[in-house]
């Protein structure tokens, strides 16, 4: 069946959302994205911009890593002028950091994530401002985005194939009749007023809202808001990302972008993650563990301090840190029983075109469209094409 | 210790004339403006309209007039705006854009006259601090929040200038290619009456943008390389080419 007419209304302009609607419009469905606030407002503008190499996952989480590894390839075919691509850093400055070192070097292999060792004097003749403690480092194919003006260019590309994107609409119910979802009742957020949308399938990517959003289909997917702070510093200290050579902890990461270096990130669970707290004690930790890699760090100021939750998937009984980074969609009809509705939550911001083939592989099959996924090779538009188009 | 704030909000709402709305807010005084704006629409008024994204004045989106100044709420202190524990904080959106709704303006014209100055989005690094040049690339920085249009008393009352940011733009670019035809184009784009030299070198830009673009100050240099390229046209001088940095983006390297 042709894709012409058929029509998927997404939830959320994240960029999980985005990538799902520039797949969807690609593949020639009439794709209209909602979003209660301005794109990238959730979790995604507010990330911590790395473009993960996969290393952070390769003794751990393999699945992961793998898929970070590919789409990291991926994107810096399809959107080469949008990246800051200086590699990254595992740095050890800890015995126990080089006791991990075989571990890392093994997972590396194991997922193909390119990689170069470096001894102390050469990885410090890169990075000047390393610790003098450093004592080895692995380089690997790390690099750090925009979030927002990825899922712009994602959406730009979306609204050239003809989908309509709308933010500031936000999703206050689900039409379902006889058990098939087949429209959402939005409240548009300029005018004050509400209006509904009919449509052939309905696409949840609210991230850590998820759950929000199908509890109104009556449907639960357990999806744990898992917060994270991130603190900005005023300058830039090092051209490479910087990662502890250590399994992952809290403040085991330098971002640099543009003139800024971002210390990330902690983790815990909450119930709601519309207005989360920042935690003064994650903050000091991010100084001191920050400049462990980095020492200037703890002498410069803050210029950002934010704080984000993860849409990860598990119960909330499980350690936060254990939940798989992977992500999963949920078609309803075959787990609860409600057709036209499709849940997609977990992964990354690196891993959103890959979440956005499998959901709209999973849509067209759905709705019997048979139109391959030709995100793989094609170019983004540029961001700023988003409010031209 | 929290401190309790009183927050008013310019309300911008379609066919309505516009209002002003008062918040009292709880709130430590080193939070920054955004976390007031965020506060209010989660716990107080989900009416609300505000445009934001990354939290550490990376996306532009978030910027406003906090108390008669431009600011990136993102990265500004509750304490170095509104002084003192029971103080006000007055918020309204930018000024010279179309304003969509409440704190959400319009960026399309920005972003159009970026497009058009073909400002990169990547460029090569500036040196690390006490460091010796290399070959690393960066996001350029200029963020495109819009605080220099809005701030500019020029844009304020000439719809046909250029704006600082646009401006800004096409030094970086000229500064990007090593192209002759291509850089004398782009200066040409500039080197009018509303271009360069309408600029009444008021310099408000750049005291106000929070990314050290230093749009007048880069306008300046563009005035200079207009005159000089008129002086070396009368003396029947050649174009100079000069070499500028590559993008190298391939990954490590085996
Ligand atoms: C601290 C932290 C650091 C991270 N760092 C990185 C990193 O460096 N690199 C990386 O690749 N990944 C990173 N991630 C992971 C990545 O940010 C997330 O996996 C990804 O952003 C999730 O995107 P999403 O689109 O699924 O969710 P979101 O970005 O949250 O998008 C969901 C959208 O749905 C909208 N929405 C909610 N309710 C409604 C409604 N009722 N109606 C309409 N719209 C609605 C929200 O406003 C939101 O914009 C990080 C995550 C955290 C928490
Ligand atoms: S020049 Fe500065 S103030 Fe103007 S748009 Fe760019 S970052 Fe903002």
């Amino acid at each position: 069946m042709s894709a012409e007419r058929l029509s998927v209304v997404v939830i959320g302009a994240g960029s999980t959302g985005a990538a799902v609607a520039h797949d969807l419009a690609l593949r020639g469905l009439a794709v209209t994205v909602v979003e209660r606030g301005a794109i990238a407002s959730g979790t995604t503008g507010r990330n911590h911009c790395l473009l993960h190499s996969g290393g952070r996952y390769c003794v751990k989480d393999q699945e992961s890593a793998v898929e970070c590894i590919e789409e990291n390839m991926i994107l810096r075919e399809i959107m080469p002028h949008s990246l800051e691509l200086n590699d990254g850093f595992f740095v050890a400055v800890s015995d126990s950091d080089m006791d991990y070192m075989r571990k890392f070097l093994e997972g590396c292999e194991a997922c193909e994530i390119p990689y170069k060792q470096l001894t102390a004097d050469e990885a410090r003749q890169q990075e000047p401002y390393l610790s003098e403690n450093t004592l080895a480092a692995v380089a690997v194919p790390d690099g750090v985005f925009e979030p927002q003006r990825m899922c712009m260019a994602f959406l730009a590309t979306a609204k050239k194939n003809n989908a309509v994107v709308k933010p500031f609409t936000e999703v206050v119910g689900l039409h379902v009749t006889g058990g098939r979802v087949h429209g959402v009742r939005v409240w548009d957020r300029i005018s004050l007023t509400e209006y509904d949308i009919d449509t052939d399938l309905v696409v949840n990517a609210a991230g850590p809202w998820a759950e929000e959003i199908s509890a109104m289909a009556n449907v639960d997917v357990p999806v744990v808001p898992t917060p994270g702070v991130m603190v900005s510093m005023t300058g830039r200290y090092a051209h490479k990302v910087i990662n502890r050579l250590n399994v992952s902890s809290d403040g085991d990461i330098v971002v640099p972008q543009r003139e800024t270096s971002i210390i990330g990130t902690s983790s815990w669970t909450v119930d709601n993650p519309d207005y989360i707290e920042i935690l003064e004690d994650h903050v000091q930790m991010m100084y001191d563990r920050g400049s462990e890699m980095v020492p200037i760090l703890n002498k410069v100021e803050p210029r950002g301090i934010f704080v984000v939750a993860r849409p990860l998937i598990g119960s909330a009984s499980e350690d936060e840190r254990e939940i798989a980074r992977t992500f999963q969609c949920f078609d309803h009809a075959q787990r609860d029983n409600v057709e036209g509705f499709v849940t997609i939550a977990g992964g990354k911001t690196t891993t959103a075109r890959a979440m956005g083939e499998t959901t709209a592989d999973v849509v067209c099959a759905k709705l019997g469209v048979d139109e391959p996924c030709r995100t793989k090779t094609t170019r983004l538009l540029s961001y700023r094409a988003f409010y031209r188009i | 210790m929290s401190w309790t704030i009183n927050v008013t909000i310019e309300r911008h709402i379609v066919a309505r004339p516009v209002t002003t709305d008062r918040y009292t807010v709880e709130i430590e005084p080193h939070r920054n403006i955004l976390d007031v704006i965020e506060k209010i629409w989660a716990e107080q008024d989900r009416t609300l309209t505000f445009r934001h994204g990354c939290h550490h004045a990376s996306c532009g989106s978030c910027a406003i007039v906090a108390n008669g100044r431009e600011v990136l709420p993102c990265i500004v202190h509750v304490e170095d705006t509104v002084k003192k524990d029971g103080g006000t904080l007055a918020l309204g959106p930018l000024r010279n854009f179309p304003v969509i709704a409440d704190l959400v303006v319009d960026m399309e014209p920005l972003f159009a006259v970026m497009e058009k100055a073909g400002m990169p989005i990547v460029g090569p690094a500036d040196p690390l601090p006490g460091q010796p040049e290399d070959d690393y690339n960066a996001f350029e920085n200029c963020i495109e929040c819009g605080i220099c249009m809005s701030a500019c008393p020029v844009v304020a009352t000439d719809s046909e200038y250029m704006g600082p940011a646009g401006l800004a733009a096409v030094y970086q670019s000229i500064n990007h290619t090593a192209d002759a035809s291509e850089r004398s184009r782009l200066l040409d784009m500039v080197d009018t009456p509303s271009g360069i030299w309408r600029c009444h070198v008021a310099y408000e830009c750049s005291e106000l943008c929070p990314s050290n673009v230093d749009p007048a100050g880069k306008i300046m240099t563009l005035r200079r390389m207009a005159t000089f390229r008129r002086i070396r046209r009368l003396l029947g001088i050649k174009e100079k080419k000069e070499a500028t940095h590559g993008i190298d983006t391939t990954p490590v390297k085996q």
